[in-house]
């Protein structure tokens, strides 16, 4: 009875939310931010970070090249992935599907349209060379801090909220910590750092 | 209010007992059941955001040492004018997006004037020629097909050069490269070559023709004069190679850093031209007196060209000046926009005269920014008269809009059996003509340049092209046969360059630098008599008014009308914008019964001109003053619809502002009231500082006697603060602005407008005064008085005959104690703690409280999306920065963007920015480097060099609002004033107690 009245309420519940949110959405042109927590797409190509990154150990970064030079991380260019597939062909029937749609758009020039996965709002100015270079002193932050344990996964899905909060709680936290070591620049929390 | 505490949490308690019982809730599990319901909710956001999917494509092979999102620059020549200055096109993932002067560059050293800021619109301007046009499309042509237009186009053009007797029109060609290109087609065509500039610099080489043997424009040198007597020439406005001459006179009336002495600059003119603005003294003298004026100083200078005319100038300022040239000699330097030759002759005489030529004016190496030759294309008018004319090619040049006669022309044009143009657009003149060959925009191909002899330029393309457009160059080789060059341009430049001017440059070195500087020092041809200067004293009488025209500032020759920025960009004088206008001094406005606004007619003849009448104090009396360059009708989207104004000039027209050009060389004609005209789209309609301190300035002989002269504060500010003040541990961002050096050019205002998606409005709502830009330059005419010691205040205007003006550019002053910050019930706007005030857009709710409280007037408000009407446009815009929507206030955020980036490339060599590093978009472009950007912390930084300067200032300092932008004030070369020494005798009276530190 209980479960019964509880999955009742639960529809009834997206039931009414969905088409207010939607409608919400559609008319103001409203993007509801950074609450893309497990948004998943579903990829042209079902690449999986957890082969790439995870068993075969490559790094982030020879794929995700821009990462450290630049605001963007950069989805890689098609010649990166034929860089290995032009020999590495697959070995089960899916994979050399797979694979021989991904060189057939690299031939043909067509190109692979991706999904983006991590959506920052337009009036979001994330740079991701800074804190791959030049945070922790230096050190920088593992692709991991933010994105999660992406070696360990499938088809890639936005595993942190990415929120305002979030962003904010962490350079409060290493705030403290870079004055404890005396570390410069600090984390900044103007609100011209992120929103301009 | 009542804070009700009686709401119970237990709704379940009025339950009727069986229902409750029923429904064997507990308070426990209902909690875990909202739980749930509460996930699912979140389920439906999340749902709902998912339906937006964002994609991105990856190129397929990313080109080499390109990094998407990091900006890289490219050296460029810019071609909005035949100044030819050196740029650096910052190109981001492809695209092109902020023009920059290049600082190595010899000419500009890194300043760039409005138009060259405003180059990007002309890019991605929709409007323009996508593919090669013909007025009748033959058999065969196929809308869909580029290749086959083309071909079908060269096809019909070599057909018609068959015809012979061809002539070949163009603006200036100075490329080494492009001038062969053109004497290859011409040798294999038989073509002629005519070469001509709306805005014509002929009469000066003409003089020097006839007084040095040699017809070529001196490469002048503001940098080595001490004193400048300049008779309408507007060096600092857009004068042959505006930039270049107004960091040379920057040069000399630099006083920061130590420096007490300054140039002379003394301005005789009839209009009021940003360079009289700008001068020391001036003095108001119309066209037809000006020969006089230089006949009376040649005489004084030891010549004998004849009784002089009368004249308005007095005698013993005459004197005065002419003692000061023959002091300064070599180092001084008369100049003149005048297009009577024998005037320029005797420009010639008194310079020689001083010993000027080899020291402030050089013939050698000599200008190539101006190379039209008038007297040719007289000639050619007549050939064409005669219809000796069977093929003309047309290339860059709209004669049927900017010449006088530009309807005859249109007439004669009519008659060539074949005319050719090579255009951007489908202009006036090339629509009027069988086919236009579309030409590439100045970013799209491969070019060269030689603006002063030796200084040899590249321009190379930062864009693949966006249309189906060739260069005009290819077109030309195309047409003379040579299918390789024409096929591949950057091999046939990069092959004459390795062949005649590199001399052992590298190629890519050359492209690097974007400059091969080959300049030697050569003799110059030697002076050889003024010629006949007969008359040359006399003055024009004519009736009515005296008709002066110029070119205007923002719209170049008119060449750039569809350029919405520039369109939008006010006069720096009379500060409309979206118009034309016939200026004239309030005076003459009063005698003949005018008022700003009304619609008049000036005829000459049968030219005429409608335009609406708007103030220029200054200007001689009886003179009407018009710009050249408004009107275009075919000039794209821009110039229709903005409804009003033209429809007030015509109902029928669709163009901004009426064309002036057929008055350009009238003298003398008539202004008669035809209507009236409310909407003018002035920003600023407030001459006067009503006696407030807001843009200081002092005479130099008083400075030299306190620095701190003119910039003594009567009421010194009371420090009281509602929060606890700031504490700037790092940076603390500030800028000084130099008074002294701003001429009020506009160019940081189309800089930042570039630089931070600034969007135009249109005339209409600058109208409403909701103009966007975010640097705006007040003008403000100075509070003196009259000849005959009265200043006449008319309600809001002055009406002085001869007011000094003073330009203030005025953004976000980045208050300490900022009224904006404190009244904003979101925090939209908040203080950083680097001395910044922010304004964070997405918080931002549009009450718009922070402008209202805003002191200064700087913030502006989103009050419509003002979208781009073509996608294509928005290539335009900065990513670095938001592009705000409807409802939502801006302003100055001191380039932020720039500040993090320069931030972020010291961090990864865990430095702090140096000094210098950081340039604000204003600061980069201005040509006088007036505008310095720093950080105040830093004791050894310019900007807080500046702040201890004693000129130094804030303004409206008295209500403490401790800005971040402080002013140095204005010091003007001339006798101290009356009332500026009783002044400063005054504050020494009472003690230096207000000075401003």
């Amino acid at each position: 009875m209980n479960a019964k009245l509880a999955i009742l309420f639960l529809m009834l519940t997206i039931g009414t939310a969905m088409p207010v949110l939607l409608g919400i959405r559609d008319t103001f042109d409203v993007q509801l931010a950074n609450l893309h927590t497990g948004y998943q797409p579903e990829q042209p190509i079902p690449y999986s970070h957890r082969l790439h990154a995870g068993y075969l150990n490559i790094d982030c970064q020879y794929c995700h090249t821009a990462a450290d030079q630049s605001r963007h991380a950069g989805v890689p260019n098609l010649q990166t992935c034929m860089n290995c597939h032009n020999t590495v062909k697959g070995n089960t029937t899916e994979s050399k599907e797979r694979i021989a749609l991904l060189a057939s758009k690299f031939a043909d020039g067509t190109g692979v349209e991706w999904k983006k996965v991590h959506n920052n709002p337009d009036f979001v100015y994330f740079n991701h060379m800074t804190h791959v270079r030049i945070a922790k002193n230096g050190e920088g932050f593992t692709c991991q801090e933010c994105h999660g344990p992406m070696e360990n996964e499938g088809v890639a899905h936005q595993q942190n909220i990415l929120s305002m909060g979030w962003c904010v709680n962490c350079h409060r936290t290493w705030n403290e910590e870079y004055k404890k070591q005396g570390w410069e620049p600090a984390a900044p929390l103007n609100c011209d750092a992120c929103h301009r | 209010m009542e804070i009700r505490t009686d709401i119970r949490t237990d709704e379940l308690a009025d339950m009727p007992e069986d229902l409750r019982a029923e429904m064997e809730i507990t308070s426990k599990s209902r909690r875990d059941f909202m739980k749930v319901t509460g996930m699912a909710a979140m389920g439906a956001v999340i749902a709902g955001c998912t339906a937006q999917d964002i994609t991105v494509k990856p190129m397929l092979r990313k080109p080499e040492g390109v990094t998407p999102g990091v900006p890289y620059e490219y050296a460029s020549t810019c071609q909005m004018c035949s100044a030819n200055c050196g740029t650096w096109m910052k190109v981001r993932d492809g695209r092109p997006m902020k023009a920059e002067g290049n600082r190595d560059h010899p000419q500009n050293q890194g300043g760039l004037c409005t138009l060259g800021q405003a180059q990007l619109w002309n890019l991605y301007n929709p409007d323009r020629l996508h593919g090669p046009w013909a007025k009748e499309a033959p058999e065969g042509w196929d809308e869909a097909d580029a290749r086959q237009q083309w071909a079908s186009l060269d096809a019909a053009v070599a057909g018609a050069l068959k015809a012979g007797s061809v002539r070949l029109l163009t603006g200036t060609v100075n490329g080494p490269a492009a001038r062969a290109v053109i004497q290859q087609f011409c040798d294999k065509t038989g073509a002629k070559h005519v070469a001509y500039d709306a805005c014509s610099a002929w009469p000066i080489a003409a003089a020097h023709r006839d007084t040095h043997g040699s017809a070529r424009i001196p490469h002048y040198r503001f940098d080595n004069a001490e004193v400048v007597v300049s008779f309408d020439a507007d060096f600092l406005g857009n004068w042959i190679s505006p930039v270049e001459f107004a960091r040379q006179w920057a040069k000399h009336r630099d006083l920061r850093f130590g420096k007490k002495s300054m140039s002379r600059h003394i301005q005789f003119e009839s209009r009021l031209s940003t360079t009289g603005a700008c001068a020391d003294e001036r003095f108001r003298v119309r066209n037809a007196e000006r020969g006089a004026v230089l006949a009376d100083i040649a005489n004084r200078l030891g010549g004998n060209f004849g009784e002089p005319g009368k004249h308005a100038v007095p005698a013993a300022d005459l004197e005065r000046i002419v003692k000061e040239l023959r002091t300064a000699g070599r180092l001084g330097l008369v100049v003149s926009g005048s297009h009577d030759v024998k005037q320029q002759r005797l420009i010639n005489w008194i310079n020689d005269k001083l010993g000027a030529y080899g020291s402030t004016i050089e013939l050698e190496p000599y200008s190539q920014q101006k190379l039209g030759n008038d007297e040719a294309l007289n000639a050619l008018v007549k050939e064409l008269e005669s219809g000796a004319v069977k093929t003309l090619v047309l290339w860059g040049v709209n004669p049927v809009f900017d010449l006088p006669n530009g309807a005859k022309f249109k007439e004669l044009l009519a008659k060539v059996p074949n005319k050719i143009a090579i255009s951007h657009h489908a202009d006036e003149t090339a629509s009027e003509c069988d086919w236009i060959a579309a030409e590439d925009d100045a970013n799209e191909g491969w070019n060269d340049f030689e603006p002063i002899r030796g200084l040899h330029t590249l321009a190379q393309p930062t864009v693949r092209r966006l249309w189906d457009t060739r260069g005009a160059l290819q077109s030309l080789l195309k047409w003379a046969g040579d299918n390789e060059g024409a096929r591949d341009y950057r091999a046939f430049l990069q092959g004459f360059w390795e062949k005649n001017i590199l001399a052992g440059m590298a190629w890519a070195t050359a492209v690097a630098l974007g400059v091969r500087d080959r300049r030697e020092p050569t003799a110059a041809p030697a002076f050889k008599g003024a010629g006949d200067v007969s008359g040359v004293g006399s003055v024009a009488a004519g009736d009515g008014f005296e008709i002066v025209t110029f070119e205007s500032y923002n719209l170049g020759d008119g060449k750039h009308a569809g350029n919405g920025w520039l369109q939008e960009m006010p006069d720096p004088l009379v500060r409309a914008s979206w118009t034309n206008f016939a200026a004239m001094s309030p005076i003459t406005m009063a005698n003949k019964g005018l008022e700003e606004g009304d619609l008049v007619e000036v005829k000459a003849g049968e030219a005429t001109c409608k335009a609406p009448v708007v103030r220029m104090p200054g200007a001689a009396e009886d003179v009407v003053v018009l710009p050249l360059g408004y009107g275009r009708t075919h000039a794209g989207r821009i110039v229709h619809g903005m409804g009003e104004e033209s429809e007030a000039v015509d109902p029928d027209r669709k163009s901004i502002g009426d064309n002036a050009y057929p008055l350009s060389v009238a003298g003398f004609g008539s202004v008669t009231k035809v209507g009236s005209y409310h909407r003018l789209a002035l920003i600023q309609t407030h001459d006067s500082q009503e006696g407030r301190p807001l843009a200081k300035d002092t005479a130099l002989e008083l400075w030299k006697q306190d620095q701190h002269s003119g910039n003594h504060h009567e009421i010194p500010p009371v420090d009281v603060t509602l929060w606890k003040r700031w504490e700037y541990k790092g940076h603390k961002w500030g800028m000084v602005v130099d008074l002294n050096l701003c001429t009020g050019c506009n160019a940081c205002m189309m800089a930042c407008q570039v630089e931070n998606n600034v969007p135009i409005v249109g005339k209409d709502e600058v109208w409403r005064r909701r103009e966007m830009h975010w640097i705006r330059i007040d003008r403000y005419f100075e509070d003196t008085r009259n000849a005959d010691g009265k200043g006449i205040q008319d309600g809001n205007q002055t009406t002085l005959e001869n007011p000094e003006v003073v330009f203030q550019p005025m953004m976000c002053q980045h208050c300490e104690n900022a009224p904006c910050e404190t009244v904003c019930p979101v925090i939209a706007t908040s203080h950083s703690d680097e001395g910044l005030n922010i304004q964070t857009y997405n918080r931002c709710i549009g009450t718009r409280y922070c402008a209202n409280n805003c002191p200064y007037k700087v913030r502006r408000f989103n009050w419509f999306n003002y979208k781009h009407r073509d996608l294509t446009m928005n290539l335009v815009l900065n990513p670095d920065l938001t592009v705000r929507s409807q409802g939502v206030m801006e302003k100055c955020s001191m380039c932020a963007q720039r500040i993090y980036d320069g931030k972020r490339t010291s961090a990864l060599h865990k430095t702090k920015p140096k000094d210098g590093q950081i340039l604000t978009a204003c600061q980069q472009t201005c040509p006088t480097q007036a505008i310095v950007f720093g950080d105040q912390n830093d004791k050894d930084s310019v900007v807080a060099k500046l702040g201890r300067d004693p000129r130094n200032y804030a303004v409206i300092a008295e209500i403490n609002t401790r800005p971040a932008v402080t002013y140095l004030t204005k010091v003007r070369n001339r006798p101290a004033k009356p009332h500026e020494k009783a002044e400063l005798e005054k504050s020494h009276a009472h003690g230096h107690d207000g000075h401003d530190h």
